[in-house]
């Protein structure tokens, strides 16, 4: 298996902020393209190349994009998610520290097909020096005139404004991310309506994430129709994949879809486990995906495999875990982190996030009864049938899926003691 | 299929029933029309779904996964399954998870019993302890802590969401928000500031939303528990939107222990502003009058009902036949019932046999009913409450709806920030309205003449007039047309100083809507042009085609509760009951038959009129019905020394108010709460008041008074109850024709209602005005009647203000609104405020011609420089000390809107 450079193609080519060299690598190709172009044909060009959205839920970006430029409402916005809060996902970085021009153009082409005269990207608060360097891509690129009034000479306009994320992994959330650019709390809403019909400021919105709009100005360049001949029929291009946790080396690569299976990842670019174990367990969509156990994993790197295997490609953070783990402490790792995360809207979520946490918190100490492993499960599908948004639905499928792969460990972490 | 509202009707089935219906309606609606409880926590009709309790998940066949129904319209074919085991074990781990964080014991709250948590967790058999028992927590002070009104206990809360979703979504006031994660989330204000400095407007929605007792009403606390409570539907005794309430009443104490509405009730949809909501602690109040009182030696002493009623009788008997029934008046009242005001014009005309018989409209829109009788032929509002949401441009002019119409201004805000209605609002003040405006004109006090003469020009030169309907439905229009030709914007903007682009953008808003409608108010009416402005509102509805159809028309917005079934009712000087002339012989011969006895033939005297008819010494005896001329009437000083000087002076009273301190028999009436009958909205609507407790001590129904009176000066009335009254009131009232108690359950009916089978109107002049043709009037702009001059070089306007009411009697006895709105207030521009060294909260004299004022300033920018505006609330800070009783020639209404004043800075309290 190998890497297919398509959207890191220029990673470590070029110093960040010299948009010259940028243009001599072949870009903004995409762009000068795009406002040749009406912005339906665009949106249609997108439509044709198969994007689906890399944040995690896969919405097809063409779709997205026409719904929001059909909406009446003005003025309408655009928002790239740069918040990138996934556990064991850190491929959104790469391009926007390695090759920002190319998600700044993507930004712009986005903007200028449905119609958007106002963009943001909303950039992860521990991202620090990523954030330094977007104020200054931000302010070359109104030098060069690609932000401000008549882009290129033409007569498309649009502002890029770079807003910082708090920390909060829910912030993420393309609902919550919108509040907090609004300086509310953020919190997520109730949909529908979508951020296509109401979303930042009550106009219409599109949010994608920063791989989804890397791909933008690749597809205008080249054509859907070449861009289509990487990957499979229902999942084309290619994906970054990140690779971590018991890995000997951890790291993005940039895979075609469908050009190899998980294990091969995993062995050929992680070379292997840390220490030579065999793998208990993987999660092939970041912290919130289910586990595959070592049976699955044999399963291709596309979305439809992987979520036939049990699982979801989601974020495509692969986190793998060694044979001595055990799953109530991988478990307990992971609510720590989304336990404290629920934005607090939805009933189950909130409550439940902590409760599960507690639960955990104890099993892990030995306390835990019987009991705990029913209440778990309650929760989760509480949870997962219940609540509005991608955080609730999805948090506890580790929980769900560990007590349903490795039964054993939750037993054998019960207190023996009587009480 | 097309229902009659234009929207589609579509069949489905939940759990195998078949139900059909509108297209936009949710599941659990659809479900709940069939009687199919699904459970929910988070569902209020008055806002949008928020989906955060996810208890009313469903199972729509063929889909993957649950929805819920809160935020799932019906389809056609769809099939729904409300409840099977997996969504039932959802529910109950739900409500368990919930019950986690309860951290209170229900046995000590007043929501027990009628509590939708307990009753779900009954059902679904949710057990308490399944996720470990709350801690209790320490009480920790909360944004509610120093409220007088609210209580929120954090420790009740479900965080479910709405009384956030209510305050943003529907007084749009965003006071709320959550605060806290997980765990410590709760409820709060931004930075958590106490409730009273908040953008709170103390609608009280966020109670009435709550869904568990978490946020209650501080006064209710302890006072009853929901299940003991009696409610009783009346009608708010406040202002004239007339919105249906339940007073909730504990039968042990006979004590309101708090205000509801629920969201079926017209025309409200169960909100309420702070009057309503919070204004009530004046009914049982100590300060009640519960005798008759007789002034002797200058000293009241508490007399018999015999005594005073006798000794009245006498009196009026004797002036009577000394000087004649025409020194003799009556004030009916705007805030007594139908009834009270039928039987009291009955009493002067009849019993007494003079038309002498006013009411306060005269102070609010005697100018209305003049000119819009004058051009169409009726003077109230065209259409609607209910209409407004869907105009597509609402013109607002000479009304700050959000403080005296706060339920109206739901509707607008509804329109204008959800409807896509074009909202103009022109006013000299910066309104909260105008934060939804689409154009704010803000012309200078006293120039709206101008300013509609101008929108008319442009409407006319740019023929976006409705040739149609001028030609077909009115006549005069050349006069008229010549009348404003002058008025270009240009020469407008020199006169009100709003910028003539902008006046002519209004034009061509207003002109073009396919819809649009007038509001106004007293900014239009209390002015020596009053009658002219409304005129001249008229002609520009006219002009358009604006009149006669639904979500369109020239709706003024009456003021007190009761003061269109007041003017209804013939408490005028020249109408019988339904605007029938004193003066049309055809008429009186019909009042004499029914009345069996004489009646005068000569129109009586007005308000303002007989203040100056008792200085001059014509009138000599006045009984006044629950009016309160000494605080609002124009010019105070002069009416105060009137009511010194009158001879014989009766008070019909609730309390001993500033008026009622002059009489001389002093008698205790009941207020709304402790009467049956019925008050007419400002959209004509006759909606039934209801007896909810006992009265204080003696006091006796304000008909039954008048009653007693009457017979003893030789005139019998008697009457068994109110609706009795209503019976004769419909025999002899066309409009009020087909009007009788058992018809106008649960929600009223809209005048004109002819007979038993009319079903009420909707909005008027459909086809034909009530005057055959709409009349243009030539109306050209004049001057107020007192300009600033250097001696006086501000414009001063009086009005309202949210929190009070009318003189304040009432108002001003609730601790919560007291809280919010303690004293009065004069408002100045900034820099008008640097120019004399005036801080905020300073204390400044008002003076005017006629009088001047200490009063606190409030500073800032929501009058314009060189103008001053005046709460008229107040009786410690008398507005009305300071303003003109000029009148206008046609309606006699004062001139309360405008007047020249001075300011400085008062000298600085000793103590300060
Ligand atoms: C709890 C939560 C956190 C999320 N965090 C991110 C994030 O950090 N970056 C991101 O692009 N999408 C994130 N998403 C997904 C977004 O809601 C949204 O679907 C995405 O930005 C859309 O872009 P795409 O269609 O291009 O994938 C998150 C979703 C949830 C539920
Ligand atoms: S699922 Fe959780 S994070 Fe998402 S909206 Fe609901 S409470 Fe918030
Ligand atoms: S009383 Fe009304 S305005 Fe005040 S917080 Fe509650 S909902 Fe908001
Ligand atoms: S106070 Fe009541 S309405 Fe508000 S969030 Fe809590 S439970 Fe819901
Ligand atoms: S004062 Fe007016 S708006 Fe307020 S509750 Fe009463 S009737 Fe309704
Ligand atoms: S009622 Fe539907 S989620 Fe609460």
């Amino acid at each position: 298996m190998k890497e297919s450079k398509v959207l890191t193609q220029r990673v470590g080519k070029y110093e960040p902020l010299d948009l010259e060299a940028y243009k001599a690598l072949g870009g903004l190709q995409g762009l000068r393209r795009t406002l040749a172009m009406k912005p339906e044909s665009v949106i249609e060009e997108i439509k044709k190349s198969g994007l689906t959205g890399r944040g995690g839920a896969g919405f097809p970006a063409g779709l997205k994009w026409a719904l929001t430029a059909q909406e009446k409402q003005e003025p309408k916005y655009f928002l790239c998610n740069a918040d990138e809060g996934e556990l064991g996902t850190f491929k959104d970085k790469v391009l926007l520290d390695g090759d920002p021009w190319a998600v700044l153009e993507g930004i712009l082409i986005a903007a200028y097909a449905i119609g958007a005269e106002q963009a943001y990207i909303y950039i992860k608060g521990e991202y620090e020096e990523t954030a330094k360097l977007w104020e200054q891509i931000a302010g070359e690129a109104e030098k060069a005139g690609l932000l401000g009034k008549g882009i290129l000479g033409s007569n498309f306009s649009v502002n890029l404004q770079v807003a910082r994320g708090r920390g909060l992994y829910i912030a993420g959330e393309e609902f919550a991310l919108i509040s907090s650019l609004e300086t509310r709390r953020a919190m997520s809403r109730l949909k529908p309506p979508y951020p296509s019909e109401e979303g930042l400021f009550g106009k219409p919105t599109v949010v994608n994430n920063v791989e989804t709009i890397a791909n933008v100005p690749v597809i205008l360049a080249k054509g859907a129709e070449e861009y289509r001949k990487l990957g499979v029929e229902d999942d084309p291009g290619t994906r970054l994949f990140s690779l971590s946790g018991d890995v000997k080396k951890s790291g993005v690569y940039e895979i075609a879809m469908g050009s190899g299976t998980l294990k091969e990842l995993i062995d050929e670019f992680g070379r292997g486990t840390t220490h030579g174990r065999a793998i208990k367990a993987v999660q092939p969509g970041g912290g919130t995906s289910a586990f595959l156990a070592r049976g699955s994993l044999g399963c291709k790197l596309t979305s439809k495999a992987i979520s036939e295997a049990g699982s979801g490609i989601g974020t495509a953070g692969v986190i793998v875990y060694e044979e001595d783990r055990s799953a109530v402490d991988i478990v307990k790792g992971l609510l720590q982190y989304y336990g404290a995360e629920s934005c607090g809207r939805c009933a189950p979520c909130r409550i439940g996030s902590v409760k599960m946490r507690e639960i955990v918190d104890n099993l892990a100490r030995g306390n835990g009864a019987e009991a705990d492993l029913m209440r778990l499960r309650e929760i989760g599908n509480a949870c997962v049938a219940g609540s509005t948004c991608g955080m609730g639905q999805a948090f506890p499928l580790p929980v769900l899926s560990a007590l349903e792969l490795f039964p054993e460990d939750f037993e054998e972490a019960l207190c023996k003691v009587p009480a | 299929m097309e229902g009659d509202t234009g929207m589609k009707e579509v069949s489905l089935e939940i759990d195998g029933k078949k139900v059909t219906v509108q297209e936009d309606t949710t599941i659990l609606e659809a479900s709940k029309g069939v009687g199919i409880d699904i459970p929910h926590l988070c569902y209020d009709p008055r806002v949008p779904p928020i989906g955060t309790c996810r208890l009313c998940l469903v199972q729509i066949e063929g889909q993957a996964g649950l929805s819920i129904s809160c935020n799932t319209p019906v389809a056609e074919g769809m099939r729904v399954c409300t409840e099977n085991e997996e969504i039932a074990a959802i529910r109950k781990t739900i409500l368990e998870l919930i019950l986690s964080q309860h951290r209170v014991a229900c046995t000590s709250c007043d929501q027990e019993g009628a509590c939708k948590l307990q009753d779900y967790a009954y059902r679904y058999q949710a057990d308490e302890a399944r996720f470990g028992l709350p801690e209790r927590r320490p009480t920790e002070r909360n944004y509610t802590t120093k409220s007088e009104a609210i209580l929120y206990d954090p420790d009740k809360c479900i965080l479910c969401g709405l009384c956030v979703k209510y305050c943003e979504e529907v007084p749009m006031a965003e006071a709320l928000t959550f605060a806290g994660m997980l765990d410590e989330m709760r409820v709060s204000t931004a930075f958590g500031t106490d409730l009273p400095e908040s953008p709170c407007v103390l609608c009280g929605g966020c109670i009435a939303v709550c869904p568990s007792g978490a946020m209650v009403d501080r006064a209710a606390i302890g006072k009853g528990r929901e299940k003991d409570l009696i409610k009783t539907r009346t009608v708010c005794a406040y202002c004239g939107v007339g919105c249906q309430l339940d007073l909730n009443v504990n039968p042990r104490t006979n004590k309101i222990v708090r205000v509801t509405s629920e969201p079926e009730y017209i025309p409200n949809r169960g909100n309420l502003c702070v009057k309503g909501k919070f204004g009530m602690d004046f009914v049982g109040h100590p300060d009640r009058l519960t005798t008759p009182l007789i002034k002797r030696n200058g000293k009241f002493e508490q007399a018999s009902w015999e005594e005073a009623i006798k000794l009245i009788a006498d009196r009026l008997g004797q002036i009577k036949s000394k000087t004649g029934p025409d020194s003799i008046a009556g004030l009916s009242s705007a805030k007594c019932t139908n009834e009270d005001n039928y039987v009291f014009q009955k009493f002067v005309r009849a019993a007494v046999g003079t038309n002498n018989v006013d009411h306060c409209a005269r102070l609010c829109h005697a100018s209305t009913v003049a000119g819009l009788a004058r051009a169409f032929g009726s003077g109230a509002m065209t259409n609607s409450i209910d209409e407004i949401r869907n105009a597509e441009c609402i013109f607002v002019i000479g009304s700050n709806t959000s403080e005296a119409h706060p339920v109206i201004a739901l509707h607008i805000k509804e329109a204008a920030a959800r409807n896509g209605a074009k909202l103009i609002v022109a006013d000299p003040r910066d309104i909260e309205l105008v934060r939804f405006a689409k154009l704010h004109l803000q012309q200078q006090p006293g120039t709206d003449v101008a300013l509609v003469n101008a929108m008319m020009s442009v409407i006319i030169n740019e023929n976006l007039l409705d040739k149609d309907f001028v030609k077909a439905r009115t006549e005069n229009f050349e006069a008229m047309a010549e009348a404003v030709k002058e008025m270009t914007p240009e020469k407008a903007e020199k006169i009100t100083t709003v910028p003539a682009e902008k006046i002519r953008e209004a034009a061509r808003i207003y002109a073009k809507a396919k819809t649009a409608s007038i509001i106004f108010s007293m900014g239009i009416t209390q002015h020596t042009t009053g009658t002219d402005n409304v005129l001249s509102l008229a002609n520009l509805a006219m002009l358009t085609g604006n009149v006669g159809k639904e979500s369109a028309g020239v709706n003024p917005l009456r003021g007190q509760n009761n003061v269109q079934g007041a003017c209804d009712l013939g408490a005028l000087p020249n109408v019988y009951p339904g605007y029938q002339s004193v003066e049309d012989p055809q008429i009186q011969a019909k009042f004499k038959k029914a009345w069996k006895t004489n009646l005068s033939g000569k129109s009586g005297l007005t308000v303002v009129e007989m203040i100056h008819a008792i200085e001059a010494g014509s009138v000599k005896a006045l009984y006044m019905m629950g009016e309160n001329p000494a605080l609002s009437d124009p010019n105070l000083n002069r009416t105060r020394k009137a009511l010194e000087k009158v001879d014989f002076l009766v008070s019909q009273e609730v309390f001993l108010s500033e008026s009622a301190q002059f009489a001389d028999v002093v008698l205790p009436s009941l207020c709304f709460a402790e009467k049956d009958g019925t008050f007419t909205n400002t959209e004509r609507r006759i909606q039934r008041v209801r007896k909810a407790l006992s009265p204080p001590g003696e006091a006796r129904d304000d008909w039954q008074i008048l009653c007693d009176v009457s017979t003893a000066m030789g005139y019998a009335m008697r009457y068994e109850n109110a609706s009795e009254i209503m019976d004769e009131i419909a025999s002899v009232t066309p409009i009020y024709g087909g009007i009788s108690f058992d018809r106008i359950e649960p929600v009223g009916l809209q005048w004109p209602c002819l007979d038993k089978d009319h079903p009420g109107t909707k909005y008027l002049h459909k086809g034909e005005f009530k005057r055959g043709k709409g009349k243009f009037h030539a109306v050209r702009f004049r001057e107020p009647a007192e300009t600033p001059d250097k001696k006086f070089p501000f414009i001063l306007s009086t009005g309202r203000q949210l929190y009070q009411f009318h003189t304040g009697t009432l108002t001003r006895k609730s601790r919560a609104i007291d809280q919010k709105s303690p004293t009065g207030y004069v408002e100045l521009h900034h820099e008008d405020a640097e120019k004399y060294s005036i801080g905020e909260g300073d204390f400044v004299e008002v003076s005017t011609r006629r009088g001047k004022v200490i009063t606190k300033a409030s500073v800032g920018s929501r009058v314009a420089k060189g103008w001053l505006f005046m709460p008229f609330h107040f009786a410690e800070g008398p507005a009305n000390m300071l303003t003109n009783d000029a009148l206008d020639p046609i309606a006699k209404i004062p001139e309360f809107k405008v007047c020249a004043a001075a300011i400085k800075k008062a000298e600085p309290d000793l103590e300060r």
